[in-house]
């Protein structure tokens, strides 16, 4: 999309991390941002250090009724929303699924891909409408390979969000409307401590196995706001993320080819 | 897995389509089963015509408790279960995701994938322990490439349905369990007046796949021999293949595309 046309930007998972990053180079684009959150001191701090061209909203993404009143507020303050950001999730637990409690289950599900979509129903309608807009969905690369065990209900939304983007991109695009996912590898931010601090168990291990590598979150906002203008249907962020990938896709392949020949 | 060790075999969605055909090309194979369904009435026509190595478990997939009843009394009768077909689901409404009631999301969700989740939980770690044993799980092209509008639920679903069964792979090999996951696309089976019973809602509702070129049987041979070769992947529809590719070539795009910034990685 045209970035200078856009006006407004909703930002879930907006008051640190990733989502801070990306809604802080949307705003230095000159929209105006509404950093959705589920932790109101978190929004007060990042509120304190900033300007009018931002507002907070109390948000749990699992709550439908909290979406409605908080794009209601949002847009009588900024207007309609032009950006979407599904960025909010909690960490992978670390069970294998032989093991894994079904809240668990349950509570990364609920939030890291239902949490999406309702984001998606919440904004794409008016977006459809108004024929103008885009949404960014935060899955991983962990929705397009997985690298180890313990990922499990993690990789299970993120596979997710990664369909539903597709599945929505190919809704939205005749009427304007643009789905970008974002893929990242491990980016430093306080996506463990937030999970904790929502309830989530967390894993011993790390990060699913994924090494840290030097990307910002900084860094990766601004490969956002070039996807964004791209239009880029995937996101990569991580040349890493290529090693997984890759030999996934070949597997399938192979396992294609063998159907072919009977 | 060697299937002429396995005994017992659990099939949800078991009294038809892809279930019921995979239940009896099991039972052919010597095996017990129980076949598992939320609708009693198809179970007992589905009895009606076999023999004693079938018995029927009425479970709605998305209840926790009624796992474990169902474990409970079919294990009693047939001992441990060995063969797990993760295989009830229900179709996707048609509704864009702007227009569609955030409960039909919830509807698919629950019953494609957390219906999966539940009869993991519920034998993965029996399983586990035995040392022994084969998870299929019956997921979608669908999963795979996100065919055009009115599918988001359903793919998403079905996607994640793949990631289940990949993660579990990893974590089970090493215990001697395997895993598959079956990626049809159109079968000949009565997945859409199914999907009504269980109180989906289908924009057209005159939909129905029993004039779809594949029969059910034709896909159960393959589940067959997939758990035989321990072999992951199943795809029953090779015309599937180009739009494989072509996603696969939209998210290899996706690298390309990371120029000067993505120098820094």
């Amino acid at each position: 999309m045209d970035l200078s046309k856009a006006k407004h930007a909703f930002v879930t998972g907006g008051a640190s991390g990733l989502g801070l990053a990306i809604a802080d180079a949307l705003a230095a684009r000159g929209l105006k941002v509404t950093l959705a959150d589920i932790q109101p001191d978190l929004i007060e701090a990042v509120l304190a250090a900033r300007d009018e061209r931002y507002r907070g909203a109390v948000l749990d993404v699992r709550d439908r009724e909290g979406w409605a009143r908080a794009k209601a507020e949002a847009e009588a303050a900024f207007g309609p929303v032009d950006v979407l950001v599904n960025n909010a999730g909690i960490a992978p637990n670390g069970q294998h699924f032989a093991d894994m409690s079904p809240d668990s289950f349950d509570m990364i599900l609920a939030i890291n891909l239902v949490g999406v979509v309702n984001g998606v129903f919440a904004f794409a309608a008016d977006m459809r409408e108004r024929g103008f807009g885009h949404i960014v969905n935060t899955a991983s690369q962990a929705g397009l390979s997985v690298s180890a065990p313990g990922v499990g209900a993690y990789a299970v939304a993120k596979y997710g969000v990664v369909a539903l983007s597709e599945g929505s991109r190919k809704e939205l695009a005749p009427h304007g409307v643009g789905v970008s996912a974002l893929c990242p590898g491990w980016v430093p931010t306080g996506l463990g401590e937030n999970t904790a601090r929502i309830g989530g168990k967390l894993s011993a291990g790390g990060h699913g196995g994924v090494p840290p590598t030097e990307i910002s979150a900084d860094e990766l906002a601004a490969m956002v706001i070039d996807g964004i203008e791209r239009d880029a249907a995937y996101i990569m962020t991580h040349k890493g993320t290529w090693a997984q990938v890759e030999p996934r896709m070949a597997a399938i392949r192979e396992a294609c080819e063998l159907r072919t020949q009977g | 897995m060697e299937l002429a060790s396995a005994r017992h075999a659990f099939v949800t969605g078991g009294a038809s389509g892809i279930g019921l055909a995979v239940a009896d090309a099991l039972a052919a194979r010597g095996l017990c089963v129980t076949i598992a369904d939320a609708r009693d009435d198809l179970i007992a026509a589905a009895l009606a015509a076999r023999g004693d190595g079938f018995r029927g478990a009425v479970l709605d997939v998305r209840d926790r408790q009624g796992w474990e009843r169902a474990r409970a009394e079919a294990e009693a009768a047939f001992g441990p279960v060995d063969v797990l077909v993760n295989n009830a689901g229900i179709a996707p409404d048609g509704l864009e995701l702007a227009d569609m009631p955030p409960e039909s999301f919830d509807r698919v969700l629950a019953i494609n994938l957390g219906g999966v989740f539940n009869g993991i939980a519920t034998f993965g770690a029996a399983l586990r322990e035995r040392g022994r044993g084969h998870v299929v799980n019956t997921a979608s092209m669908s999963g795979m490439v996100m065919d055009g509008p009115g599918v988001g639920s359903y793919g998403a679903a079905k996607a994640g349905l793949i990631a289940i069964s990949e993660v579990l792979r990893m974590e089970m090999a090493p215990h001697g369990v395997g895993v598959s996951v079956l990626c049809p696309s159109f079968v000949a089976t009565d997945l859409m007046a199914n999907t009504l019973r269980m109180g989906g809602q289908l924009r057209d509702p005159s939909l129905s796949l029993r004039a779809a070129p594949m029969q059910p049987a034709e896909a159960a041979a393959m589940v067959v021999r997939a758990i035989e070769d321990d072999r992951f992947w199943i795809f029953t529809h090779p015309e599937r293949r180009a739009a494989v590719e072509e996603r696969h070539r939209g998210i290899l795009a996706g690298f390309d595309a990371m120029g000067p910034l993505g120098k820094l990685a």
